[in-house]
């Protein structure tokens, strides 16, 4: 990682095309038939082969993307963003958009799908049927709307300090550990968990205020 | 009722991605009990998300589309089917009974001294010793110190250490700054999921007795 990389001011993930504008680039509502969250439902409950259509065209080359970001060849990101989207059809009656955005629950699975392809481990899962019958379900918290909070992410990120940017950038792009990131960097493991937990703090605080 | 959570850093790894098999083992049991983990864990992928959203794209091949609707009807079970006894349904949380795929009758137990049984479980990395580890009620476990982070999940019975106690689904954390001496609680067998990543240097009297306990 050389210096002037490491001390740049914002994430750089911005990969093969650059979104349009600042703000992330809407979903396109090509047929009038809603969000993401929307389109999911009519997977999960109708098996609408449409509105799967219309999620592929939006989130698998996002997925792509990512998985190019972290390393992938292109080849495998191909087949991971298609693993994934057919996880997405087969999982989408679990999708609960009281518990998650649509763009998270994707996000939670592409990255699983990579990391089954690109480990070669099995990444094991917490599946909703897994919860502790016990266990208040109190998993119903607020979410963040899908694009809205994608583009005040990417302006929020290119006004942390580049020292808090460089350690998130680290763990969601370079497959590092806290552990690894530390010692790249030569820094204490606490110095670390702290920019992260800063960095965090801040990212989910601006976009909270997003919240419908 | 959770206690010992998984620490912010760990969920970190864990919703980036970046964390291997063995302690993700770890915190999915653990978020399989705990409400309050899934949400820290479901604040980060929120990050995530985001992220996805505003990575920008790369085209896929044209045939792509076509060739994920062509799937969407083959039937191509994720896993195979997953039946368990009752006392096995009970002990293992999801994430850990689908990795352990077996009951627990039928792991290979292997004695490590008169109280304490082990079954070492697969794992994808030979960085990592990933096992059950079956105590009887009050028995003494390992004492060890070693050079790395030891993970220990409780799945049945409990725990007692350094004056906190462990119950279903909570999680001690041990570093190498620590010298422990726990306990199994009095009231039944305890068994927990135990995650090693460096050689443990045994101290006290199970040193020789659990030689064996160091991975291989
Ligand atoms: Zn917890």
């Amino acid at each position: 990682m050389s210096l002037i990389l490491a001390s740049r001011h914002m994430l750089d993930f911005v990969l093969v095309r650059p979104p349009r504008s600042k703000m992330a680039e809407e979903f396109v509502d090509r047929n009038g038939r809603g969000d993401p969250a929307s389109l999911l439902h009519s997977v999960g409950a109708h098996g609408d082969r449409s509105a799967f259509s219309d999620l592929f065209e939006h989130f698998a080359p996002r997925i792509k993307a990512y998985c190019l970001k972290r390393g992938s060849s292109l080849s495998a990101a191909e087949e991971i963003a298609q693993e994934a989207m057919i996880k997405v059809w087969r999982r989408a009656a679990q999708f609960d958009p009281a518990r998650a955005s649509a763009s998270t629950w994707i996000f939670a699975i592409a990255r699983n799908a990579r990391i089954d392809a690109f480990r070669r481990e099995k990444r094991p899962e917490v599946l909703p049927e897994d919860f502790d019958a016990e266990d208040p379900s109190s998993d119903t918290f607020g979410h963040l709307a899908d694009a809205e909070a994608g583009g005040k992410l990417v302006a929020e990120i290119s006004t942390l300090p580049p020292d808090q940017a460089e350690v998130v950038r680290k763990a969601f792009f370079e497959d590092k550990t806290h552990q690894e990131i530390a010692q790249e960097l030569k820094l204490p493991l606490g110095t670390v968990k702290s920019r992260i937990r800063l960095a965090l703090g801040r990212l989910r605080k601006s976009m909270s205020e997003f919240q419908p | 009722m959770i206690r010992h959570h998984i620490a912010h850093d760990l969920l970190v790894d864990y919703a980036s991605g970046s964390l291997p098999e063995a302690p993700s083992l770890v915190v999915a049991t653990h978020l399989a009990c705990c409400a309050s983990c899934r949400e820290d864990v479901r604040r980060i992928e929120d990050i995530g998300g985001a992220l996805l959203e505003s990575v920008g794209t790369a085209s896929l091949g044209p045939d792509a589309l076509a060739a994920a609707l062509d799937r969407l009807d083959k039937h191509e079970p994720e896993t195979t089917e997953l039946r368990l006894d009752e006392e096995s349904r009970k002990v293992l949380p999801g994430p850990l009974a689908r990795h352990v795929h077996r009951n627990l009758g039928d792991l290979r137990w292997r004695r490590l001294g008169p109280c304490i049984e082990e079954a070492v479980l697969a794992s994808a990395s030979p960085i990592f010793k990933t096992a059950l580890l079956r105590v009887a009620a009050g028995a003494a476990m390992p004492a060890h110190t070693h050079g790395g982070h030891e993970y220990t999940l409780v799945l049945k019975g409990g725990i007692r250490d350094g004056g906190a106690e462990y119950r279903h689904g909570d999680v001690m954390s041990l570093d190498d700054t620590h010298e422990h001496k726990p306990v199994a609680t009095e009231d039944e067998e305890c068994i927990c999921l135990v995650v090693l990543d460096a050689p443990v240097r045994l101290t006290g009297r199970f040193a020789r007795l659990l030689n064996p306990f160091i991975k291989h």
